[in-house]
């Protein structure tokens, strides 16, 4: 297994690369990209599993731009207080494959658009918002899925889920589904709101605070659902802690 | 030991336990069964303190100090504990995390690691759980029976003493059902103050935890109190009360 490093305790590369990074990764690979200033990356996979982790603290705006030519690429996004970010997937080959896990806490107003184009027969894709507003925060998720005549047995999947800590917010989930295609799979599910008061009753009724089982609730939703080992999890969850207060 | 006196109860403006008594001493055990939505489950999540129910008169009281001010996580931490009906599955939170929280906020400080490693180690291997059970988030894709096992699971590591099993035989195959009624008997054992009060419609799991009391509920009040033989007489011939009652009338005590 591969690994790629950008940003993370390293000034170098983000001194090297601001603009445009384009990768191109044609054998089993994991990513990690922390707080890096690049303005677009784009991940260029040939038949491969990824596995790409991005941390993003009070960043600027960024494009990501995912070409799958057959492989399994596991997407990994979680932002503090950061810019608007873009995601374009392109599937490209039969058995080309996207998970992406997105995960946002933010006191100021960012979108996030996310375009998914089936350009094959048998291309999965499962799209997963999780967001958090607090203060001033509001959250924009706008997801597209694209799937023209021809592109058969392919599944696609968004869900989107914001929780709102604060009172006022313009909070919008734009779930969009153009299927041109009879003989696919295309589902999606949004949710803009508080914790469930079901959720909050199970936890506090084994001894959890309010506090402790909201908190419990923010890292399941964030970092929990998030597709990266159990020490990379351990780390976001207290970073998380540190950042959402 | 938990008194509940005169205890009148309202779910969307329809009254769901009316004047409902029932004391529970130290070690006992109650089971209480009854047609559907006569207030069984009601009954539970009242004294857990579900914000759905509305508490119009009467009082819980537990090891004599009145619990209706307190929160549920309050409750809980008094060593209150309700196995519930249907778990709910919780995306993303794992059940170690979960567990690890709960425990800690019971004690009143971290948990050690090592212990609590030790101590689900143990309690999962006792209720036959595979490993990765601990790991995954919280009854999410588990089967009816294995949810179940979950809520036993926490009862072993919280180490509560007044236990409320809501219909934790329905969902269970006869093979877990038995490691879920030894579980209970050892608990039993091990904390022999510990009480119980089962909501059940059937005698399954009764065959494995022997009651000491079995009530009938029916219109928000217990209608009949007897022993284990109250319960089978039940499972043979349904809440079709007035033939329980005259068949009853041998041994069992008959209330108002």
């Amino acid at each position: 297994m591969n690994r790629i490093v950008i940003g993370s305790n390293s000034n170098d590369t983000n001194d090297l690369i601001k603009d445009e990074l384009v990768m191109r990764i044609d054998k089993d690979t994991n990513v990690l990209i922390e707080d890096s200033p690049v303005k677009k990356i784009v991940f260029d996979v040939e038949d491969a599993s990824v596995n790409i982790l991005i941390i993003r603290n009070k960043n600027e705006a960024v494009m990501y731009d995912v070409n799958v030519n057959k492989g399994n690429v596991s997407f990994n996004n979680i932002s503090y207080d950061s810019n608007n970010v873009t995601i374009n997937v392109n599937l490209n080959q039969e058995r080309s494959n996207i998970l992406l896990n997105n995960s946002v806490v933010t006191n100021k107003e960012v979108a996030y658009d996310i375009n998914v184009n089936h350009n094959a027969m048998e291309t999965n894709s499962n799209v997963c918002n999780n967001g958090v507003t607090k203060k001033d925060g509001t959250i924009k998720f706008n997801v597209s899925s694209y799937a023209p005549k021809g592109s058969k047995d392919c599944n696609i999947n968004q869900d989107s889920k914001i929780i709102t800590l604060n009172k006022t917010n313009n909070n919008e989930i734009k779930p969009i589904l153009l299927i041109d295609e009879f003989e696919t799979e295309a589902k999606h599910a949004a949710f803009i709101g508080n914790f469930k008061a079901s959720e909050l009753f199970y936890l506090q009724s084994r001894g959890l605070t309010n506090k402790q089982a909201k908190n419990l609730l923010i890292n399941g939703m964030l970092i929990g659902n998030l597709d990266v080992c159990f020490n990379e999890k351990e780390t976001l969850k207290k970073r998380l802690n540190e950042e959402w207060r | 030991m938990l008194e509940i006196k005169d205890l009148t109860v309202k779910v969307e403006n329809k009254e769901v336990l009316n004047k409902f008594n029932l004391t529970i001493n130290d070690g006992e055990v109650h089971v209480i069964m009854g047609p559907n939505g006569v207030g069984k489950s009601t009954l539970t999540k009242v004294i857990m303190n579900d914000p759905n129910y509305e508490v119009i008169s009467g009082d819980i009281i537990y090891n004599k100090e009145s619990i209706l001010p307190l929160t549920t996580d309050e409750r809980a931490r008094k060593g209150i504990f309700l196995a519930m009906q249907n778990p709910l599955e919780i995306d993303g939170v794992t059940n170690a995390d979960f567990l690890r929280t709960a425990v800690s906020s019971k004690d009143g400080k971290n948990v050690n690691l090592y212990s609590f490693i030790k101590k689900i180690d143990k309690a999962k291997d006792s209720l036959k759980m595979p490993d990765e059970m601990v790991h995954r988030s919280i009854n999410k894709g588990f089967s009816g029976g294995e949810k179940k096992k979950n809520e036993i699971l926490q009862m072993l590591m919280l180490e509560p003493s007044f236990i409320m099993l809501d219909e934790i035989d329905s969902g269970v195959d006869v093979d877990a059902l038995k490691v879920v009624g030894d579980n209970i008997n050892d608990y039993k054992k091990e904390h022999p103050s510990s009480s119980y009060l089962i909501i059940t419609h059937y005698t399954h799991l009764l065959k494995y935890v022997k009651p000491d009391f079995v009530h009938v509920l029916k219109e928000g009040k217990i209608v009949k109190t007897g022993s284990y033989d109250l319960a089978r007489e039940i499972e043979n011939n349904g809440f079709n009360f007035e033939k329980v009652v005259i068949e009853a009338n041998d041994g069992s005590e008959v209330s108002e």
